[in-house]
């Protein structure tokens, strides 16, 4: 497949190829700088402040670390807070705390805490353990993940559209103790009770859309969030036992979940027209479920050539769902009729769906020669799936009301082979392959009733599928030296799905889907290549890269002029990702480390030549990006360290194509410096102070986003 | 202006530099290494990790191991670092690397991922809300929990906390089935949501279109293009249209 961009492709390959040879060239100066530097042992008794001398290390085995800070930001709230995980302002408390002492002979009493404020970042661990006897532990730990909420750019009238505070957080807890009886020659069981849960807002990438973009149409820009609730309880209980040659383990586990979830959209907001279009729009989805499971496994040492293991499965999920998507007047409004537009929903949603799964794996690990293994292994799974729901449409006012039904079956047959040898002094050769072929059949009837006859036909469609996996992956890992290695792996997957639709009702010109598809084939074709090496003991080096082509082939069904479509193929994807990492310590109190990564990474579909209103509608998806970092440690006296850290990051792949559709590409370039001061006061008291500076810029959203922050912050440890 | 400054920060550090190399008699060390410590071999660590040790020939990771002399490191300390000094203290803390607690010992060899994880769009792992162990296992088998030959699927290890996504629908994405990995880049990309794709490829490369005289794009039986068609809103999801892309209980359009 040809695309207007492999050009581009093909100049960064020749640009990076310089790169790349530059910074080889770089490290090899290194390499020679290094080998003159005066030689001191990495065994000196004294070491950094950070980790003290290796007798102090061993003197303490408590510590309370005390933390203080805050950032200071100008620009974009939302979108430092989610860069970089943490919110604006001010935050201290105890940055780590470890406690332990002994019980009895062997036994240990271990308490771990960590509480800063307030940035919802809290954890407690309690730990009572005898190596011989067993342990019980509590904890509980919360945190908060950080948000932007909003919506996308459009250049062409420079269009950013601002409902909300957009700085919106998600926190993240768990609540769990568990135990474990550890008896000595006695079967030994274990249990876990957790409670976990997500609470908050976050972001959506199912933008609300707008007519206020200064040309015909609408464009998804609104911005839309989501409000979590969910909570989750986890019982699990295993047993596992040695009898002879053959361990053994049994195991439940139970598992309820709710979920309370709401996606929130607007569409169309400050559009005055008539009749109205702003409107909010507000889908719950409310799923309660329930899972059984219980499995066994067996580990069979036969003979010191024969490793025999097996694993059965069997789970039973039962799930409830309810629901409704309602436009109303505001967020989580009620029904209003009037405000649907071109828009529908729903509302009554109910049902539910029985799952159950069947799994079993056998695996022989067969050692015939100390370098030689292979190792032959079967995994059958059989899944059967039952779903209903019923509901009532609404579309300008109460519309029809629908039952749905659906059945699904599957059974996946997977077998594989892995072998490796090391027969050849300082080789390690090997290779795995994997065959899959699997069975599948869907029936979906949707009956919908109308208030007022007549109503839709039904739509019935019962399908068959088959799909057969292989794939194929050798490597090696060769030691030519102590100071080098090398490794290389490629692998060849294919996958070939074919699809028969035994009927499908569906009339032409609705959406046809999953009834569409009549085969699909994924090619994939990766290889990796890493080469470490240590000129010097200074020195480390390690390069690495990663190749991905990968291509999908598809059949439709039946086209527009009703002829049956032919195979075509409907995508291309390529990677290519090159890494370079380099460690040198020229001298002993002085050390550097670099990471650089540079990715080319395409995707195309023939809609990339799809033209509209003079450009192109559907761009080539690009994730190109440089990252790098560069650090350095310095020691500028016998009791103080100096570190330095830079990091980099730019993607290039923004394209204003907004006069036919809404452009995407990354564009965005973000620095980061930070500076650490480290003091080792006493040998029991450190103290750290460290500042950095942060500037991030978007293009992609025209600017809006874009931020500059910095951090002051200082810790003390107290090792005791 | 500018070449003062160069000047005075040149003339700090060559000062740092001279006062430091007549002054320190010490090593500091680029992180994850460990001070003092030497290799001592993966037997020594089966005295009080026996049931690892054991179970390691089947680790993925295992493949590293060679025989010769140029692979000796090649075991335990080849991801933890090296171990004397962990070994005569009894297991102490801060005395061996642990992998669980810092992704910098897996960097070592997956630069890739290093990468991946300073993109815009990550699990926090660089954070230290996760680690690298939540969803692999160096120690035993696949590397990769989930998926293969393991009797827990790929999908099942991302919807041990992503249970929202994980369903059940009554209308599935057949996507799903085929591997959250299929739409995801689980350790980082310049998309949100970590997606592998941004705009509408991300769809096309599987819901093949159709295109038609008159510059039409047909997807799935349905018209899709034109200067104010569905294409032009956007990606298939951004643009509102095909929200429940994980799954949908209303329909097979996965609309909502």
């Amino acid at each position: 497949m040809k695309t207007r961009s492999q050009a581009k492709i093909g100049s960064r390959k020749v640009l990076n190829a310089g790169m790349l040879a530059g910074a080889w060239v770089a490290c090899v100066v290194s390499v020679g700088a290094a080998e003159t530097a005066p030689a001191k042992v990495s065994d000196s008794k004294n070491a950094s402040p950070d980790d003290a001398a290796i007798g102090d290390r061993l003197e303490y085995n408590n510590w309370l670390e005390m933390s203080a800070g805050g950032y200071f930001q100008s620009g974009d709230r939302a979108q430092f807070q989610r860069g970089r995980n943490t919110r604006r302002g001010a935050f201290g408390g105890v940055e780590d705390f470890h406690w332990e002492t002994p019980i009895k002979k062997r036994g240990l009493f271990k308490v771990d805490g960590r509480a800063i404020f307030d940035n919802h970042d809290y954890s407690l661990k309690l730990e009572v353990a005898h190596p011989e006897t067993g342990y019980l532990r509590f904890g509980y730990r919360e945190f908060r993940s950080y948000y932007d909420g909003s919506g996308g750019f459009f250049p062409r009238n420079r269009q950013w559209i601002s409902l909300y505070d957009e700085s919106l957080q998600v926190d993240r807890g768990e609540f769990w103790f568990e135990g474990g009886l550890t008896l000595p020659e006695r079967p030994q069981f274990t249990f876990r009770y957790s409670h976990q849960f997500r609470d908050g807002k976050k972001d959506s990438t199912s933008w609300g859309d707008s007519g206020l973009i200064g040309i015909a149409g609408q464009r998804g820009i609104v911005p839309t969030f989501l409000r979590l609730d969910e909570k989750r309880d986890i019982f699990e209980a295993d047993g596992k036992h040695t009898l002879g040659n053959t361990d053994l383990g049994l195991g439940i586990r139970l598992d309820w979940s709710d979920i309370n979830n709401s996606r929130n959209i607007r569409r169309r907001p400050g559009e005055a027209l008539v009749p109205p279009v702003d409107h909010f729009v507000t889908q719950r989805d409310v799923v309660e479920t329930d899972l059984f499971n219980v499995h066994a496994s067996t580990e069979t040492r036969l003979n010191d050539q024969l490793l025999l293991t097996s694993g059965y499965s069997y789970t039973r999920i039962d799930t409830a769902v309810s629901g409704s998507r309602i436009y109303g007047a505001d967020y989580d409004g009620v029904f209003d009729p009037g405000r649907t537009g071109a828009g529908s929903g729903f509302i009554g949603l109910l049902g539910d769906s029985e799952t159950d799964q069947y799994v079993m794996n056998l695996n022989l690990m067969f050692t015939p020669w100390d370098d030689f293994t292979i190792v032959p292994s079967l995994r059958v799974e059989r899944q059967d799936q039952d779903a209903r729901d019923s509901f009532r449409e609404t579309a300008g006012a109460l519309g029809n009301f629908v039952s749905n039904t659906r059945e699904r079956g599957l059974l996946d047959v997977m077998q594989g082979l892995e072998a490796r040898y090391t027969g050849w002094r300082n080789w390690s050769l090997y290779a795995r392959s994997e065959w899959l072929e699997g069975q599948g059949t869907l029936r979906e009837l949707r009956v919908a009733t109308a208030p007022i006859p007549p109503s839709p036909l039904p739509i019935f469609r019962d399908t068959d599928s088959s799909r057969f996996t292989q794939k194929y992956a050798v490597g090696a890992n060769w030691y030519p030296l102590k100071r080098a290695n090398f490794a290389w792996q490629y692998y060849y997957k294919s996958r070939e799905n074919d699809y028969t639709h035994n009927t499908d009702s569906t009339f032409a010109g609705n959406d046809r889907y999953p009834a569409f598809l009549r085969a699909q084939d994924f090619d994939t074709h990766d290889v990796n290549l890493r080469v470490t090496l240590r000129p010097c003991s200074r020195v480390t080096l390690v390069s690495r890269y990663d190749f991905q082509l990968s291509t999908v082939d598809t059949q439709g069904g039946i086209g527009p002029a009703g002829i049956a479509l032919g195979k075509v193929q409907s995508a291309e994807m390529t990677s290519h990702i090159l890494s370079q990492s380099a460690t040198w310590s020229p001298l002993g109190w002085l050390y550097f480390q670099g990471n650089i990564t540079y990715a080319l990474d395409q995707t195309d579909t023939p809609a990339v030549d799809l033209k509209s209103a003079g450009t192109y509608l559907v761009l080539p998806a690009q994730n190109d990006y440089w990252n790098g970092s560069l650090a350095a440690g310095f020691a500028l006296d016998d009791k103080t360290d100096l570190q330095a850290q830079y990091n980099y990051y730019r993607a290039d792949n923004f394209w204003d194509n907004s006069a036919a559709s809404q452009p995407y590409g990354a564009g965005a370039e973000s620095h980061g410096v930070t500076l650490a001061l480290i003091r080792q006061i006493t040998k029991s008291l450190r103290w750290t102070w460290k500042y950095g500076f942060f500037d991030s810029r978007d293009q992609t959203s025209g600017g809006n986003n874009n931020y500059q922050a910095h951090l002051v912050y200082s810790s003390v440890q107290y090792r005791f | 202006m500018k070449g003062r400054i160069v000047i005075l920060a040149s003339s700090s550090a060559l000062s740092l530099i001279v006062i430091s190399c007549v002054t320190i008699n010490r090593v500091v060390f680029a992180p994850p290494e460990i001070p003092g410590a030497t290799f001592v071999g993966s037997a020594s660590c089966k005295e009080c990790h026996a049931e690892i040790v054991r179970d390691f020939k089947t680790a993925d990771h295992a493949r590293l191991q060679a025989k010769g002399d140029n692979a000796t490191d090649m075991g335990c300390e080849s991801c933890h670092g090296p171990g004397s000094i962990h070994n005569q203290s009894g297991g102490a803390y801060h005395t061996i690397v642990n992998p669980g607690k810092s992704p910098e010992a897996c960097f070592q060899c997956h630069l890739d991922k290093r990468s991946q994880f300073n993109l815009p769009s990550h699990h926090p792992v660089l954070e230290g809300k996760m680690s690298c162990s939540d969803c692999h296992n160096p120690h035993k088998g696949r590397a990769t929990k989930g998926g293969g030959h393991q009797l827990a699927s790929e999908h099942e290890t991302c919807a041990k906390c992503h249970q929202a996504q994980g369903g059940s629908f009554v209308f599935e994405h057949e996507a799903v089935r085929e591997g959250c990995t299929t739409c995801h880049e689980p350790h980082g990309t310049v998309n949100a949501k970590m997606l592998v794709s941004r705009n509408a490829n991300l769809c096309l490369k599987c819901h093949f279109q159709q295109q038609t005289a008159g510059g039409g794009v047909v997807i799935g039986g349905r018209e899709h293009a034109g200067l104010t068609g569905f294409l032009s809103r956007g990606t298939c999801w951004s643009a509102g249209c095909h929200e429940a892309v994980h799954g949908s209980q209303i329909g097979t359009s996965l609309r909502y």
